[in-house]
């Protein structure tokens, strides 16, 4: 056996944590976690919530395979195709992971089980739909008791849902920021007045959150019988002098109340600059862009790859000119409006995944040590990257000098398909108009002179009455 | 503006889901109520309900005492 490499993403979880073997990912369950796990099995809450797609499967491992003596079981769940976070996600998507733990919570319920977290981190989008991805995140239900991770499914889902549905979607970016969750005073701060007076948001996000500042001091609450607890901890029983008991059906109509809340939030993409890009823009002509799809087309099947990343995939076009041939795309987009398009349209489908990624400034490594949440490279790299009509918008509108440009995508992709845009484009010359200095470099010698440094050029093809050309790349050792 | 950083958020969760207690649990058991009363009504019996709710005035848990009693 080869080394055990703990993922540090893994490290908060008491009950055990994943680990990568033999280029195999596994769950190692604790000793001190059996029982919560074998109940996981033995109500039928495990076969309840995969039947449903509530809960991505695994399967039982060799014991041998633990990475510490101290393992009760190690389970091999089903592989994801890449790992998502939340603040790479759009509201649709956000939405859907919010409503899949609170239909696993109310499942688990049902078998005498709950969530003893509800971290949105534990949701990830797989086959084209979100899974909770934490088979220890289950617990025998503890009679009489509130729901401990009740905070934090206000926190991690709840408050950026309800700052983007009321005041702007692109403040799903403050998770970056709050790694734990959006603190509820401050979602509560940024919410219009329309927003914060429906009745959900108003009990589990504004009131939830004046209570938290009024009774979260320790001294505030031994006095009223719930005690102080560890991080997302429940109430300590010995320490409540007048023991108050949480009914099954305050239980229940807590999960429904906040299944209602996230239910009722909504967002609808407004038409944007980049939604509708290719209707509307006349940089292509009907010709040059059928001719665009023909060659990446060719280039996806010359190449073979099992994962393709389209950088600025804007409505995904492109990127379905791979996924529909059965391989794993990422459609990466940094409008919120267009990657919203593209998942209602591409929900359910397995090999599509838009996200919502700025390629000037990707998802950095964050969280404990920087390492707990992967950089976007680190997630990779695609066999197949495409940068297409991308070139020029990094190097003219975000200053990225092109041999940087092309060490990056040398990061990401094994191969690429990357368009070259020349400077007498209509796009080019509206974009040099507004800027100051000449961007000498920006011309096809300085484009290719970067780009061989990096890679090999494998094929080139000209798009007819566009100037552009489209460019195979592969990586240099 | 109060900074929270220090505070110990959920023990203030804890106590909240107390105080909404009686409201939350109302509500559940309104809804079960009504869901009786239409069912009655319009003879679907307990055909259409879910097996997660309980009838008016029983609880799924068989220890329950009522929502935030002492």
């Amino acid at each position: 056996l080869s080394d055990a490499r703990v993922v540090p993403g893994s490290f908060r979880d008491p009950a055990g944590f994943v680990f990568e073997r033999d280029g195999k990912l596994y769950r190692q369950v604790d000793r001190g976690f059996g029982d919560a796990f074998d109940r996981l099995t033995t109500t039928g809450l495990y076969d309840a919530l995969t039947s449903e797609g509530l809960l991505l499967p695994h399967r039982e491992a060799p014991p041998e395979l633990a990475a510490t003596g101290d393992a009760y079981r190690v389970i091999e769940p089903e592989r994801l195709a890449f790992v998502s976070y939340p603040y790479e996600w759009c509201f649709g998507q956000w939405k859907d992971a919010a409503l899949v733990t609170l239909r696993a919570q109310a499942r688990a319920m049902g078998h005498g089980m709950t969530l003893r977290d509800a971290s949105a981190f534990n949701v990830q989008l797989h086959r084209g739909r979100p899974v909770l991805i934490d088979s220890l995140s289950f617990e025998p239900l503890r009679e009489g008791e509130p729901w401990r991770a009740y905070a934090q499914f206000c926190q991690h889902f709840l408050a950026p849902l309800a700052i983007m549905s009321g005041r702007d979607v692109r403040l799903g970016q403050l998770f970056r920021a709050h790694v734990d969750g959006i603190p509820l005073d401050l979602a509560a701060s940024l919410l219009p007045r329309r927003t914060k007076v429906r009745p959900g948001v108003w009990l589990h996000l504004v009131a939830h959150g004046r209570s938290q500042a009024r009774h979260g001091a320790a001294g505030g609450t031994e006095a009223r019988g719930a005690p102080p607890n560890g991080a997302g901890g429940p109430p300590r029983e010995d320490a409540a002098p007048r023991r108050r008991r949480f009914s099954m059906n305050a239980f229940r109509g807590l999960v429904q109340s906040l299944e209602r809340a996230v239910a009722g939030l909504s967002w609808d993409p407004p038409r944007s600059v980049w939604s509708g890009y290719y209707g509307d823009c006349h940089t292509y002509g009907e010709e040059a862009l059928r001719r665009k799809e023909e060659v990446v087309a060719g280039f996806v099947e010359a190449t073979g790859p099992r994962s393709v990343w389209d950088l600025g995939a804007n409505t995904g076009r492109f990127s379905r000119l791979a996924s529909d041939r059965g391989i794993f795309t990422l459609a990466l987009d940094s409008d919120p409006a267009v990657v919203e398009r593209t998942y209602r349209e591409a929900r359910g489908d397995p090999h599509l995944l838009p996200l919502l990624v700025d390629v000037a400034n990707p998802s950095p490594g964050i969280g404990w040590a920087n390492r707990e949440r992967m950089t976007l490279a680190e997630r990779g790299p695609a066999d197949l990257v495409l940068a297409l009509a991308l070139v020029h918008h990094l190097a003219i509108r975000n200053d990225v000098p092109l041999d940087r440009l092309a060490g990056y995508l040398a990061r990401l992709g094994e191969r690429a398909v990357v368009e070259w845009v020349p400077r007498d484009d209509s796009q080019v010359r509206q974009m040099l108009s507004t800027r100051d200095h000449a961007f000498d470099r920006y011309t096809e010698e300085g484009f290719l002179e970067a780009f061989a440094r990096r890679f090999e050029i494998l094929g080139r093809e000209p798009l007819p009455g566009s100037g552009r050309e489209l460019f195979l790349m592969r990586r240099r050792p | 503006m109060r900074l929270l950083a220090y505070i110990d958020l959920p023990s203030g969760s804890a106590i909240f889901q107390f105080l909404i207690a009686g409201l939350l649990g109302v509500s559940v058991a309104f809804r079960s109520f009504w869901r009786w009363i239409w069912d009655a009504l319009t003879g679907r019996g307990r055909r259409g309900a879910s097996a997660d709710e309980p009838k008016p005035g029983e609880s799924a848990d068989p220890t329950d005492r009522g929502a935030g009693k002492g």
